[in-house]
């Protein structure tokens, strides 16, 4: 076996590791052991994690640390990125097999939500951690004893990593200097590993949780920079106080904003909170709309240690399949004509996989491309065509209706373009759990729900159609990001020029689905087949106008 | 060993790499375990529950050359010399996968229910399977029906078990969880028809798509969801948040309130916990449409209109309330795996307090080197936790093998 990861090694030979975590310095010991060269950027002067092998050799392969190094520009595709470093002012220049992003996130206090100014009596959560390891620090924090009193998740939703901290302070706190803590808090966020027994055990050691539902406390701050607190007991009702010697606030993860740059200048797709991973659960583990660049710890999502650890290890094999040229290769990929192109550009803007690079003339990079046919269908000039997609897929249409049509039928005939990695799916669960489909319904399997064209629509109208359903992804589940919506879009338009010709709007629809939907896909299909045999016949119509 | 989304990810990961082989040894006659019974919950927008990923990883699994797949499968006997040597007996299929088609005939004849069960996806074949324990013909031999009218003629009662040995240089356990069954909780599971539990909800909206009351298929009104049933549970010693269940019910709750606008949906909880991304917005949302108690029921009464009657603590009144129901769910948790004590005295792995097994880093912390653990048999995960956990066992894995390549080939080279 070795052989062969050596062999595949040969093709290979470098990762960017882009990233100052505890992930990305993982992620670059692990893939170096095993075979990987290494270039590590790090944006700022360095990660406050040690960093023991600055260009150290580290056996059959090497690590190259670039401190103060951000990225630049980046060109080139899977297997050959190149890539443009600023190393504190000066240029770099890299070629990388892959890419790899784990950027730390920040965490901030919640002050401000509570309406508290730091103070020798209110401090943050991750300065109490920092002092607690100082010891000094630590008398001078509690020499004068007193009530610690923790604010948590009261105005914000918390976060197991958060809590995790709040409660292993707080057991120190009680078993080793003796001080009653406090522990005020909304949902009491223990979906962690270990979390509940920690809670339990920091209940045992004395602290004290009070949860807060439909009320909460009244926190004020008094002249000394401290609080005082007055709260209703939920039980039983009680008004209380508290004056701690020390209020210690939570604080809210966020995004690093170097992501941001990051996601512009590698043009990936980001979530609402500005991680550089969608909810797509296609893009799990660590995957982004591009082959060849991964995404880890907490450059995708909040992350615990244990999770960075985990993530290290997903994008490492990650890197390593990249070796086994099955996992780049696709089957049927777009290819552009040149000569009826114009160049307007809208298949690079569009291509959810940036596989259309522009050099004169746009150019599908072949080991980019996933053949979702989005370009396709969005192409003004239909310069952009996959083998085996759309030229006999038309022909197809009408066969298959004339051959309908010519028996006569009464049942209206209806036509599916089915999202292959949904409705499709869906279809087939539907057939074997015995569901029976109306009679005049035929479906065909695309790529995407964003592959279907005007032209497919139109062209199943001419040869007969009664009506039309486009069966695409739940939005936000597309495995090409926005299939659905270009789909949902496109119908949008049509459905106006349909009722411009005086045709019902309704014989046109888009639904979602997923592949394990297959009683709702029998729903789907049988209700429009009703609504379609209460219109009658779109033959009807075309013979009256 | 198991086939559940930890075994098929971590299968799958191993075989991407182009050079490794995997077997899946699965216990039951259906692969993706718990997950692949679960429904789609999404309303307009995909929730990211992570229930479509199994049936893709199912689908790329049975298509993928390089994994061998053995069903209705159990250990005999293991034995370590360089390699594992793995006998296993392979319970008959009855059912030929080459010849069904999956047309259900044998489903729709046999009289006996629970004696030809129905797979959850179209992927795993034969997508029947028949239940030893409850047919007739292995009872008395007295029925033989869906032999008879099986129109491919794909059914043999008479099959025999099969072995196969399997040589193998590493092996993953991902024998997953077991739902926490609540018949030992005052919820009167078991002894009133429409006190259910979430798998089973999950189940039935999978099937049926809209939710329903087992006594009489009504829709139900007035649904309440009583959360950490057999988790966070001092008196069970159930030290652990099940982290799966705050997401099951509210995604499931509002899947409901979608279809079935006018059902009222109460939820009865200790803490929400956050999951997915976006948490906040979510779970703004939510309250709009799901009232939430902040107060785990203590007693279920059936009333004489067949409806269920709660009674909670009140913390806004202050009191206790009664309130009636027609159809209780209950978020049972996941507990440690039935086989979580034989497995680790076979494999002397080392098993949690909380009766879990620990993961294993490098592949030799057991007496055998080369055994791990993968996904929720070492505790409570998501779908989405346990692949990311599959694909992290299954680079140590390769690290383990590649390692271990080395050694064998080059004996004195330094690592
Ligand atoms: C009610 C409920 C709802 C949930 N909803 C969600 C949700 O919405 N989203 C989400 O992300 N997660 C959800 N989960 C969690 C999800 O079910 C788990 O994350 C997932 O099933 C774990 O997969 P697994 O492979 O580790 O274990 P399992 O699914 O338990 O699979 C284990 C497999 O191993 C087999 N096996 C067992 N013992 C042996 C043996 N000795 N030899 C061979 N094979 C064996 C079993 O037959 C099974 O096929 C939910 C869980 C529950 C209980
Ligand atoms: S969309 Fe069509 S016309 Fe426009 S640049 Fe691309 S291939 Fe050329
Ligand atoms: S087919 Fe899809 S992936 Fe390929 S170039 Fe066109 S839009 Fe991009
Ligand atoms: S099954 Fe879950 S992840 Fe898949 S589309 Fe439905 S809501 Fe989204
Ligand atoms: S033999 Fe009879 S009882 Fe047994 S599975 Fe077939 S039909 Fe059912
Ligand atoms: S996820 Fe929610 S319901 Fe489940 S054990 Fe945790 S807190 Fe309880």
């Amino acid at each position: 076996m070795i052989s062969q990861i050596q062999k595949a090694v040969s093709l290979t030979n470098r990762t960017l590791i882009i990233g100052n975590s505890y992930c990305a310095l993982t992620a670059a010991k692990d893939l170096c052991n095993n075979g990987i060269d290494v270039i590590l950027a790090v944006r700022n002067g360095g990660c406050n994690l040690p960093m023991p092998f600055d260009s150290e050799n580290m056996g059959r392969t090497s690590i190259e640390v670039l401190l103060k190094t951000e990225l630049v520009s980046c060109t080139g595709t899977v297997g050959n990125f190149e890539i443009i470093l600023n190393r504190n002012g000066e240029k770099v220049i890299r070629t990388t097999t892959s890419m790899i992003i784990a950027e730390d996130h920040v965490s901030k206090s919640n002050f401000s939500s509570y309406d508290l100014k730091p103070s020798s009596g209110v401090l943050s959560l991750s300065e109490v951690a920092d002092r607690l390891n100082n010891s000094t620090d630590t008398k001078k924090i509690f020499a004068k004893g007193g009530k610690v009193v923790f604010l948590s998740g009261l105005y914000q939703e918390s976060h197991p990593v958060i809590v995790e901290k709040i409660m292993q302070l707080s057991l120190i706190m009680q078993s080793e200097f003796n001080v009653q803590t406090y522990i005020l808090t909304g949902n009491l966020k223990v979906a962690g590993n270990g979390l509940e027994a920690l809670y339990q055990k920091s209940k045992e050691s004395g602290a004290i949780y009070l949860k807060f539902t439909d009320s909460r406390p009244d926190i004020r701050q008094k002249e000394d920079g401290k609080t005082c607190m007055a709260y209703q007991d939920e039980i039983t009702g009680h008004q209380f106080t508290l004056t701690p010697a020390i209020t210690i606030v939570d604080e809210t993860i966020f995004a690093s904003d170097y992501l941001g740059g990051l996601a512009e200048i590698l043009r990936l797709d980001k979530d609402r909170e500005g991680f550089l991973q969608t909810e797509n659960v296609h893009r799990f583990n660590v995957f982004t709309n591009r082959k060849g660049i991964f995404v880890a710890g907490p450059s995708r999502a909040i992350q615990s240690r244990v999770d960075q650890n985990i993530d290290a290890s997903c994008a490492a094999i990650a890197n390593l399949q990249l070796l086994n040229i099955d996992n780049i290769e696709t089957k049927d990929t777009a290819e552009i004509n040149t000569g009826t192109c114009v160049r307007c550009l809208t298949c690079y803007r569009i291509c959810p996989y940036r596989a259309i690079v522009i050099d004169i003339n746009p150019q599908v990079i072949r080991q980019a491309c996933e053949g979702c046919g989005i370009c396709l269908a969005e192409c003004p000039r239909h310069a952009i065509s996959i083998k085996g997609f759309d030229k006999a897929y038309l022909p197809e249409i009408s066969s298959k209706h004339m051959h309908r049509n010519k028996e006569g039928k009464k049942a209206p005939y209806i036509v599916a373009f089915c999202c292959s990695r949904s409705a499709n799916q869906a279809m087939e669960l539907a057939h074997s759990m015995g569901s029976k489909l109306p009679e005049g319904f035929t479906s065909f399997e695309m790529p995407c729900a964003g592959s279907v064209s005007v032209e497919h629509i139109l062209a199943a109208f001419q040869k007969g159609a009664d009506g039309i359903l486009i069966l695409a992804c739940h939005e936000g589940n597309c495995h090409s990001q926005y299939g659905n919506v270009y789909a949902q879009r496109r119908v949008g338009l049509l459905k106006n020029t349909l009722k411009d010709m005086g045709f019902e709007q309704e014989r046109l629809a888009v639904h979602t689905l997923a592949s394990n939907m297959g009683k709702e896909f029998e729903t789907v299909v049988t209700k429009f087949e009703k609504r379609m045999s209460a219109l009658g016949s779109i033959m009807q119509i075309e013979q009256k106008s | 060993m198991g086939g559940g989304i930890a075994g098929l990810s971590s299968a799958l990961e191993l075989s991407k790499t182009g050079y490794i082989d995997v077997e899946i040894l699965e216990k039951s006659g259906f692969l993706g375990g718990h997950a692949i019974q679960f429904a789609c919950k999404a309303t307009d927008r995909c929730v990211s529950c992570g229930a479509c990923m199994v049936e893709e990883k199912l689908k790329q699994a049975v298509e993928n050359p390089n994994i061998h797949i053995y069903s209705r499968s159990r250990i005999q006997k293991i034995t370590k010399s360089e390699k594992f040597s793995i006998d296993i007996i392979i319970k008959p299929e009855y059912i030929d996968s080459k010849m069904c088609t999956g047309c259900g005939v044998c489903l729709d004849t046999c009289p006996f229910e629970g004696s030809v069960i129905r797979g959850f996806s179209k992927n795993n074949m034969p997508l029947h399977t028949i239940c030893e324990d409850s047919c007739l013909y292995f009872k008395d031999k007295s029925c033989a029906k869906c032999q008879e009218l099986c129109p491919e003629g794909a059914i043999n009662l008479d099959s025999l078990e099969s072995c196969h040995t399997s040589e193998v240089d590493a092996i993953i356990a991902a024998t997953g969880f077991q739902p926490y069954n609540p018949v030992s909780k005052p919820y009167g599971y078991g002894l009133f028809d429409n006190v259910i539990t979430n798998l089973e909800l999950e189940r039935t909206l999978r099937k049926n798509s809209t939710a329903a009351r087992p006594s009489d298929g009504k829709a139900p009104k007035n649904i309440a969801f009583i959360q950490c049933v057999g988790s966070r549970d001092v008196g069970l010693n159930h030290l652990w948040c099940s982290k799966v269940c705050c997401a099951s019910a509210l995604r499931m709750a509002n899947l409901i309130k979608m279809r079935q606008p006018d059902t009222k949906i109460t939820f009865f909880y200790i803490d929400v916990q956050t999951f997915g991304k976006n948490f906040q917005a979510f779970y703004d949302e939510i309250q709009k449409n799901i009232r939430q108690i902040r107060a785990i029921p203590g007693d279920i009464y059936p009333t004489k209109d067949d409806r269920l009657q709660l009674t909670y603590f009140d913390g806004a009144k202050s009191q206790s309330v009664d309130e009636t129901f027609d159809l209780v769910v209950l978020s049972i948790g996941l507990i440690p795996g039935q086989d979580n004590p034989d497995l680790a005295g076979l494999f002397n792995l080392e098993i949690l307090e909380t009766g879990f097994l620990a993961p294993v880093e490098n592949g030799t912390s057991g007496i055998c080197d080369g055994i791990f653990t993968a996904g929720t048999v070492q505790g409570p995960m998501s779908i989405p936790e346990t692949i990311a956990n599959a694909t992290d066992v299954s680079w140590k894995t390769i690290k383990y093998l590649s390692e271990k390549d080395i050694q064998e080939t080059q004996p004195d080279a330094q690592i």
